[in-house]
């Protein structure tokens, strides 16, 4: 399932996927493939990009 | 000069130069977690490659008495699994390390290497058809440094074009 709602946030954060991925030390394809519903990020990762995007797990990972 | 010998100046270059790289990008070489996930798998599949590959040239040279010399009976299935594994980790994007430095340097080197070995393979080939498992073993091992060369080629334009 996709991830918009990560999408926005990174939208609204003006940033790039690279310049996220490297905030919180991960490969652009990891933040592409997080976006895109092909891969589950643990939940340490889950919790460096909420801080990144100053977003709640909820905000971000909580499925409607 | 000697296929074999080929190979394994080629090889000692290639492993000289990643000795030399890696000491400078030891720190900063990592993959991160999908990556490692993705290149567990790509050991297993490049293990099954491997075990597959072996069963052929067994049952090649056991059933059907096929003459293939031991060198790549040795090499063959190693170079099959080498190139699984990469093929895989490229395709899934969990090939270069996060960070790596000096992907044009490698990409030229890899492509350079690459080029060479097809070479001495199909000239090889063309020079003595009866000798072609030592130059199709060069084909397999240049094939596999060019897919590695291009792969690094490829993520260069990636990353210039989505800055």
């Amino acid at each position: 399932m996709k991830n918009l709602k990560m999408k926005a946030a990174r939208a609204g954060k003006d940033l790039s996927q690279q310049e996220l991925a490297d905030i919180v030390n991960v490969s652009r394809q990891t933040i592409s493939a997080i976006e895109k519903g092909d891969y589950n990020p643990t939940v340490n990762l889950c919790i460096r990009i909420c801080e990144a995007l100053d977003k709640t797990l909820d905000d971000l990972f909580w499925p409607k | 000069m000697d296929t074999l010998n080929i190979i394994i100046f080629v090889f000692f270059l290639a492993l000289g130069y990643m000795l030399v790289t890696y000491r400078k990008n030891r720190k900063s070489e990592k993959y991160d977690e999908r990556q490692a996930v993705i290149r567990g798998r790509g050991y297993k599949y490049a293990f099954i490659a491997i075990a597959v590959s072996d069963f052929l040239l067994l049952f090649l040279v056991d059933n059907l008495n096929v003459k293939i010399t031991p060198v790549f009976l040795l090499l063959a299935p190693l170079l099959i699994g080498c190139m699984v594994f990469t093929g895989y980790t490229i395709f899934k994007g969990a090939y270069i390390a996060m960070h790596e430095k000096n992907l044009l340097l490698s990409s030229i080197t890899f492509i350079l290497l690459g080029v060479c070995e097809l070479v001495f393979g199909i000239l090889g080939l063309i020079e003595n058809a009866a000798k072609w498992d030592h130059n199709v073993l060069l084909l397999l091992f240049g094939l596999f440094l060019l897919l590695v060369g291009v792969n690094y080629v490829y993520q260069l334009y990636i990353s210039k074009v989505r800055k």
